[in-house]
């Protein structure tokens, strides 16, 4: 089975055709997907800025980073759900989009800043509670540049230039000289 | 407002550099999601925590003092990017009945903010007070966000 | 609280620097100033080829008949199913090989074949707004005919009419 094969197959599912063909689905699930990108977004911010030490100096790291770890999860779930679903409806675009893969790539750039992070800044955040060390401040303004560039290839996608050829490539209707 | 009023904007000079290039326009958008995840992000922290639900550590009231420099950097990100994408096609999105509805959710949304939201927020409002002003600013900011997405799709 | 100004700067031009390297193979469809010529109105009267009825935008390729015969195809770009479907259309309202006349506002690089479609007039006389209010489409009252470019060869169709 080809790539293209199984994309097309998802392509040819109910579910991708209804959130595709559909009026309402697609721009609820873009709403959703928004929200869900304020929600995961200004926690995130909050973190990264707290780490930066501009966002509430006075509270301790590690009492903010407890408490918006819950919040963190349940925002990043629905916006990879929601987005999942997005992608569902349009794989075949979506594999030809290089504002995607871009997009991709930063995703999991955030899985590699995650972990080579860990064990000096988010494995312990008691760690940060004395004063937040330089590393973890090169880990939020990576954190930010990440996300940010997330953000702007993802609205970029659904506007790129990719799935539309400049000329259109559609066999003819007519087959006479006259046109009729 | 006059037509003429919304035809001067599309003619401005910002309205020229948003449209010029491919890439101004989406620049000036994704800081404006950035600028709402900021705004309304913190706004939903401390309705959430008026609901009860979450950051519990801090009373709302500390939580909101502490968050609302970022609330209103976001706010005022949001109040430079919108106008300067609305300039870009001021005649038509006037028009377009989700971004009326999404300017009433947003005076509203602002209004309710500095206002109701406010007090409940710093006099340390009965749980059922709390409760309703939180639903009431997390609905309107969806309002806004939503109206906002549906431009595009009515 | 001192403030040191370079982290704040750096902060900004890492965003920005993010942001900005997607520069020019990126295009944005998301303010029609940006892709479209609104000086540039064209009309094409031809033959639906194909119906894309899909978000965000729905896409109708019209084939034309040029003056020496040869065809062209264009695509142009209605709004998102939702807006047609409000107002009255769907994908079966568009069958291939239906003779249609669409105005609008060609792509800004004028040698491609593209357009932001505004009406689409069917045989029976039946108009259809295709485009979207709120994506910087020029004023509804504003489409000029008279500066249309007509895209077909119209001397053709004088004389067809003179044989019928």
């Amino acid at each position: 089975m080809t790539i293209q094969q199984i994309l097309e197959w998802i392509e040819s599912t109910h579910l991708s055709l209804a959130i595709r063909e559909g009026g309402l689905p697609y721009p609820v699930l873009g709403g959703v997907h928004l929200l869900a990108i304020a929600w995961f977004g200004g926690v995130l911010l909050a973190s990264d800025l707290r780490l930066l030490g501009w966002l509430m100096p006075q509270r301790r790291f590690s009492d903010l980073w407890y408490q918006f770890q819950p919040w963190k999860r349940i925002g990043f779930v629905v916006v990879v759900s929601t987005g999942l679903l997005l992608a569902w409806a349009e794989p075949v675009r979506l594999w030809g989009s290089p504002n995607f893969w871009i997009k991709m790539t930063l995703f999991a750039l955030v899985g590699v800043h995650a972990w080579v992070f860990h064990a000096s800044v988010y494995g312990q955040p008691e760690k940060m509670d004395a004063g937040v060390t330089s590393r973890a401040k090169l880990a939020a303004v990576l954190s930010l540049a990440l996300w940010s560039g997330m953000v702007l290839t993802g609205r970029l996608i659904a506007f790129d230039d990719s799935f539309e050829p400049k000329i259109p490539d559609v066999t003819p209707v007519t087959s006479h000289a006259d046109g009729h | 407002m006059p037509i003429e009023f919304y035809r001067w904007l599309v003619n401005s000079p910002w309205s020229h550099l948003l449209n010029s290039s491919e890439w101004v326009f989406p620049v000036v958008q994704t800081l404006h999601f950035i600028g709402f995840a900021l705004s309304i992000g913190t706004i939903a922290i401390v309705d959430f925590r008026l609901l009860g639900l979450g950051m519990k550590r801090q009373s709302a009231a500390d939580l909101a003092a502490d968050l609302e420099p970022w609330t209103r950097l976001g706010i005022a990100v949001m109040l430079i990017t919108g106008p300067l994408m609305f300039s870009t096609d001021a005649v038509a999105y006037h028009y377009n009945p989700s971004f009326q509805f999404k300017m009433v959710c947003l005076a509203f949304a602002l209004l309710f903010h500095f206002t109701l939201r406010r007090w409940a927020v710093r006099s340390d409002a009965p749980p059922v007070a709390a409760g309703l002003v939180a639903v009431m600013s997390l609905l309107l900011w969806a309002g806004v966000v939503a109206g906002g997405r549906m431009i595009a799709f009515i | 609280m001192r403030i040191a100004l370079w982290k704040p700067a750096l902060l900004v031009a890492v965003v920005l620097a993010v942001c900005i390297y997607d520069g020019a193979p990126a295009k944005a469809h998301h303010a029609f100033g940006s892709e479209f010529d609104a000086n540039a109105p064209v009309l094409l009267k031809g033959k639906i080829a194909k119906i894309e009825w899909i978000n965000p935008h729905t896409w109708i390729h019209v084939e034309i008949t040029k003056a020496d015969g040869a065809k062209e195809t264009w695509m142009v770009e209605g709004g998102s199913p939702n807006t047609l479907l409000r107002r009255g259309a769907n994908k079966n309202t568009f069958p291939e090989g239906t003779d249609v006349v669409v105005d609008g506002y060609q792509a800004r690089d004028h040698n491609e074949r593209r357009a932001n479609a505004r009406n689409v007039t069917f045989p029976d006389g039946r108009k259809l707004f295709l485009g979207m209010t709120g994506t910087g489409a020029p004023d509804p009252e504003a489409f000029d005919a008279g500066k249309a470019k007509t895209l077909n060869d119209t001397d053709k169709d004088k004389d067809k009419e003179k044989k019928q």
